[in-house]
Order: structure tokens, then C-alpha cells, then sequence
């Protein structure tokens, strides 16, 4: 068994008690790959905004499960936040900063800004009335490096 | 959990808020606060960042919805006791474009009676 592979799948009910859960729970799983504090801040924030996502846009405050899969493969996360919800009409205006759907629920429109900000890839696939998944990946101390190497 | 979470005084709020900002807290922080202005003057609030340590896009939400609501009385939004993870979400959401950060507190209060002294009534 390789020790730098490694998979982990969550799933839970669409509820906002459980965004902190989420974002605990992934960090956990990715906490064995030494990150720095600054690395699990930001896979905390991008989850938690996936996740919120699902709750309030996919489901729609509704009923519903979140599936969170999390692969390691050396020094990569991948982590893939699936919803059976309502789906994205137009993606590319859903991920324009600033832009949200739903203003009257004080939504600041930065949700994708914020995973694309803080994670190295971002993928979108939805299907109306078929649901969302949402993929993010971020190499894990490619930023400890780079200053080895400024400071060298 | 959420006792003690805001002070009143001089139609300044002060919102201590919590551990873990997110959309969930940020709800509820936003219940308790629509009851507050609902009944009570609020020119200006303080956010206060001391004991927080996650923040998310809800967050910077709430903080906006805030400050829509004390620009009719042409009061400030703060941002105080601002830690260095809080920093990074904060400058890269351009909240300070709207939001007045400060060291502390007190700092906040002082500068909200200075610029009241200077605003005509």
C-alpha cells in the first residue's frame, strides 16, 4: 500500500450545522501531508464555500445529502463536493466575482472567487435539475519551495 | 454560545464575534442583530476579530449587510483585532474598501466620536 495515496469519502445532510464539520473533517484527512497553517486555512475556506454552495443554492435551504470525496496522490488534493440539487444555470456568470443569485440572503457573490483564490484548480459540472460537482485541487507545499528558493 | 455577543452603547454596536464565522454563525449573528436595529438606534458598528479564527465568503456577507444598513445613518463599519489568517480573506474580499480597520476597540470608538464631533447634526 502506498502511503502517499490515499481516498476519503464523507457524505451528510444538507444542513448548516454541518459546514463546519466539513471543512474539519477534510482538513483532518489532509493534515498527514504536513501542510502549513496558511495551506489548511485556505482548503477550510474553499470547502466551507462548496459546501454553503450545496446548502443554500443547490438544495436551496431544502432537504438533501453533499458527498465529499478526497483524494491524495503525492502531494496533490483533489476534492470533489458533489450535490443532487438544482444545478447551475449559467456557470460562468455564477463564478464572476461580486455576481450572486441570491442577494436578499446577504450573499456576497465571492463564493468561486474564493475557491479559485485559494486552491490551485477549479472545475464546475452541473446539470439542471441533476445537481452540481464541484472539483478543487492544490498542491500541498509547492509555496514552501518557492520561498526555499527566493530565500536561496 | 452566542451570550455576550454584542454591547450597545452610544448607539454604537460592538459584535464580539465568534470562533468560527461562517454560514452558518453568520445567520444567526444576523437574527440577533435585525432585532437589535429593529428596536434600538445603531449608527456604528464594531467588529470585533479577537476570538475569531475562520472566516468565509458568509462572513464577508454579513459585514456588508451591515454596513448598508448603518449608511442610511451615514455611520462606519470597523474591523478590529484583526489576526493574520483574518487579514488575507479581509483584503483579498476589498472589504476594506467600505470597512474602517483599527487596532482595537477602543481605538474604533475614539475614531467614531471624532468624526461625529466633525459631522454637522
Amino acid at each position: 500500500m502506498d502511503n502517499n495515496n490515499n481516498y476519503m469519502s464523507v457524505e451528510f445532510d444538507s444542513i448548516s450545522n454541518n459546514e463546519s464539520f466539513a471543512r474539519v473533517v477534510v482538513a483532518a484527512f489532509v493534515a498527514r501531508l504536513n501542510p502549513t497553517l496558511m495551506e489548511i486555512a485556505d482548503i477550510k475556506t474553499a470547502v466551507s464555500e462548496a459546501v454553503t454552495n450545496s446548502i443554500i443554492h443547490g438544495y436551496e435551504n431544502k432537504e438533501g445529502r453533499i458527498k465529499i470525496e478526497t483524494h491524495i496522490v503525492e502531494d496533490t488534493v483533489t476534492i470533489i463536493v458533489t450535490d443532487n440539487g438544482v444545478g447551475i444555470e449559467n456557470i460562468e456568470r455564477a463564478m464572476e466575482p461580486m455576481y450572486t443569485s441570491k442577494p436578499e440572503l446577504e450573499r456576497s457573490g465571492m463564493g468561486f472567487a474564493f475557491m479559485e483564490a485559494f486552491m490551485d484548480e477549479l472545475f464546475v459540472e452541473s446539470e439542471m435539475s441533476g445537481g452540481t460537482v464541484v472539483t478543487m485541487r492544490k498542491v500541498i507545499g509547492k509555496n514552501n519551495e518557492k520561498w526555499d528558493e527566493e530565500l536561496n | 454560545m452566542m451570550k455576550d455577543l454584542f454591547e450597545l452603547r452610544d448607539e454604537i454596536l460592538i459584535l464580539h464575534l465568534p470562533d468560527e464565522l461562517d454560514h452558518h454563525t453568520a445567520g444567526e449573528i444576523r437574527e440577533s442583530t435585525d432585532d437589535l436595529f429593529a428596536c434600538k438606534k445603531i449608527r456604528d458598528i464594531i467588529f470585533d476579530y479577537s476570538s475569531t479564527t475562520f472566516m468565509d465568503s458568509s462572513g464577508i456577507g454579513l459585514i456588508m449587510g451591515r454596513y448598508r444598513e448603518v449608511r442610511y445613518l451615514k455611520g462606519n463599519v470597523y474591523l478590529v483585532n484583526i489576526s493574520g489568517d483574518m487579514e488575507r480573506i479581509l483584503s483579498i474580499s476589498g472589504l476594506y474598501r467600505v470597512a474602517i480597520k483599527l487596532d482595537t476597540i477602543d481605538a474604533a470608538i475614539k475614531d467614531v466620536y471624532n468624526k461625529r464631533d466633525k459631522r454637522p447634526v
